[in-house]
């Protein structure tokens, strides 16, 4: 071997590691990454719906124009809270503090009434402080609905004659459909039946038990318009 | 010039740092683990930095105070302009001519007073004042001192803010106008400062109400929860958000927060107020009782307030400039006070490192000319102070000079004197603001601040 070609492989094996230094990292991504390194690629959002998933919620729930329609949630317009209450038997313009008719006249800026005078619209979505003062109506109105159920007074009369939200024979009320119905407006299942009387056995007192589950009834069937 | 690799790594960790943050404190919040054992999972498996980064708020509290109708003037007598200060010409209408300094250590020159509120503070955490905006004498409502290329800063503050979840995202009182901003919120509009008590308080939790017994406050909950289950549409996707809101509106009815909150006659006495105290000197103090108590429970994270509003052409001719300053010091350093008292529960921080005060008005009056302290400013200028803790830099940008009957003096996009522009001056102010609410985080900033570079000009440069 000539002195020239001892040199070239001392020479290569100095050279071949300092250009393998050279070379750019290996740029594996993980499984499922978009991203390779930060010099190459943009790292986008990766946690997207799957389109199965996306597929599935359209053939059960419609397209989102037509979901966005029919399944949207905004909250109880503050004039159509008032109407509800009346239709409940409930004076909305009672005077007295603490009452439902109170908190519902003071509860305009917190249930998001609108202000005509500085051309703000009424907020439509649901809030924590709007949703907790609604509710605070309910519970507060618990005792004044079950009152013109069992006497049959104001609107109660009327729109559902006859109808009474509790069977008081036993010594535990239980819930009777009929009322139900006229509370939410809707036919009840038997869920709900079930559940109210779950609400009055575990309830402190019968009592209570009797309002948390009317303020409960109210909220959940009120709580969208 | 082009980052070096170094920087351009570290930029990335610190992308990956936020994610990580981000998604585990999302990921508990859906699993129901409280955060501070989010914060002790990351210590374990993220070390402490990250845990440590992960505890903070990502975004400050604020409290912007509206002073319309000429109530700005009031605050040049808190914070003087510098030149008409250096002056020391007891005809200006600065009342304490000749009895002011320099505070010590502050990145731009700020001139302190007899009535310089937080005057104690370390220089780095002195307020920053910007000549900005135009002069709109006589509307409560000002513009061009709220404004961030057609967003409102108030708006955007909601908007930043979002990252810290609260019961309600901003509150605002009378008719202060927040505008709007791209995912700015609703705010929950009350009177006055003490109705801000109202909104976190529920008849149903009191005393002899029906959710006084905490056992029944559960099971209100869990049956509400259970009823709206039964509803056809509660389990679609385009209901899902507002349900979920109600559920917790329905766990927060149990709570009764009216003690906790409450303006008490310990509070009134703390922050000075007598009965010689100005209404609306009051009205301000009264918001930051129940602010500062909100903020420590994590009920809210702004509250707008609208301030002064009285015009005070004759401050000066009727006295009341030695009374009415000294009255908005006393709360202005009372609610400081409370800030330093109070802790986030979260984070376990001060609040007072946690709290933006901004302050705005339509105009800062003639600085120059006491008598019937005229409406009229040079250049058509205007004043905004921001408290910012520590984000920005402290001192002036901008200034008032005396000479030649008066010279509004303004600042470029590198924070350097120039020529006044009210519309630049009042971008370059209100990018500021979103910067110290945001934390000196110019990612989150970047949709409102549009190209406008606060770190390292207006603010200071980001610590994580």
């Amino acid at each position: 071997m000539t002195r020239f070609a001892t040199f070239a492989i001392l020479a290569a094996s100095v050279l071949a590691p300092a250009c393998t230094d050279d070379l750019p990292p290996p740029n594996t991504p993980p499984p499922g990454s978009t991203s390779g390194g930060t010099g190459d690629t943009f790292d986008h959002e990766n946690n997207q719906i799957s389109p199965w998933d996306l597929l599935q919620r359209i053939e059960v729930e419609g397209p989102p124009s037509y979901t966005s329609h029919t399944h949207s949630c905004p909250k109880v317009r503050y004039a159509n809270l008032g109407n509800v209450l009346t239709d409940l038997g409930i004076n909305a313009s009672n005077t007295t503090m603490l009452s439902a008719g109170e908190l519902y006249t003071d509860g305009y800026n917190a249930l998001g009434g609108p202000n005509f005078a500085n051309r703000i619209r009424e907020n439509i979505g649901i809030t924590i402080s709007g949703a907790s003062r609604e509710f605070d109506i309910f519970a507060a109105a618990a005792p004044e609905v079950i009152a013109a159920f069992t006497n049959q007074t104001g609107a109660i009369a009327t729109r559902c004659p006859g109808a009474q939200l509790f069977d008081t024979t036993g010594s535990i009320p239980t819930c009777r459909p009929d009322g139900i119905e006229c509370l939410i407006g809707v036919p009840p299942q038997t869920e709900h039946v079930d559940y109210c009387n779950l609400t009055i056995q575990n309830a402190s007192s019968p009592t209570e038990g009797e309002q948390l589950a009317v303020a409960a009834m109210l909220a959940a069937a009120y709580t969208c318009e | 010039m082009a980052k070096h690799p170094f920087t351009k790594r570290d930029e990335h960790r610190d992308l990956t740092r936020r994610a990580l943050i981000k998604w585990s404190v999302a990921a508990g919040a859906a699993l129901g683990v409280s955060r501070a054992k989010v914060f002790d999972i990351l210590e374990k498996t993220a070390g402490k930095d990250t845990a440590f980064a992960a505890a903070q708020n990502p975004t400050t509290r604020s409290v912007h105070i509206v002073a319309g109708n000429g109530g700005l003037a009031w605050f040049t007598q808190l914070w003087p302009y510098n030149s008409v200060a250096a002056a020391k010409n007891p005809s200006f209408a600065y009342a304490y001519a000749g009895q002011t300094t320099l505070a010590p250590d502050t990145d731009k020159p700020l001139t302190v007073g007899p009535v310089t509120p937080w005057a104690t503070m370390p220089g780095s955490q002195q307020v920053t004042c910007f000549q900005c905006g135009n002069n709109e004498t006589h509307t409560r409502q000002p513009q061009s001192v709220v404004g961030l290329n057609g967003s409102n800063i108030f708006s955007v503050a909601s908007a930043l803010q979002s990252a810290s979840p609260s019961v309600i995202p901003i509150v605002t009182i009378g008719d202060v106008d927040i505008g709007t901003a791209p995912g700015g919120a609703t705010p929950a509009n009350v009177t006055d400062g003490n109705a801000i008590v109202g909104l976190f308080n529920s008849a149903a939790s009191r005393a002899g109400g029906l959710l006084s017994n905490t056992s029944d406050a559960s099971l209100y909950k869990a049956h509400y929860d259970a009823f709206t289950q039964l509803n056809r549409a509660a389990g679609t996707s385009t209901t899902k958000l507002a349900y979920t809101t109600a559920s917790g509106a329905a766990g927060f009815l149990g709570t009764n927060l009216s003690a906790k909150l409450q303006i008490t006659q310990a509070d009134r006495t703390r922050y000075g107020m007598t009965g010689s105290t100005r209404s609306n000197v009051q009205a301000i103090g009264e918001a930051m009782i129940v602010a500062v108590k909100a903020f420590a429970l994590g009920l809210t994270n702004s509250v707008v307030l609208p301030a002064m509003d009285d015009d005070p052409h004759g401050a000066f001719d009727g006295g009341d400039i030695n009374i009415v300053p000294q009255q908005i010091t006393a709360i202005f350093n009372a609610f400081m006070a409370d800030l330093n008292a109070a802790i986030d529960p979260v984070t376990m921080e001060n609040l007072w490192n946690d709290t933006v005060i901004t302050i705005h008005g339509d105009t800062h009056k003639d600085p120059l000319t006491p008598g019937g302290w005229p409406d009229g400013t040079a250049n058509n200028s205007n004043t905004v102070y921001v408290y910012s803790a520590g984000h920005l830099m402290s001192g002036w940008f901008g200034d008032y000079t005396p000479g030649g009957g008066g010279t509004a003096v303004g600042f470029d996009m590198n924070g350097a004197a120039a020529t006044y522009n009210g519309a630049n001056t009042a971008k370059y102010a209100m990018a500021s603001i979103a910067y110290a609410i945001a934390k000196r985080d110019s990612r989150a900033i970047s949709q409102f601040a549009n190209g406008i570079t606060v770190e390292g000009i207006f603010g200071r440069e980001p610590t994580m």
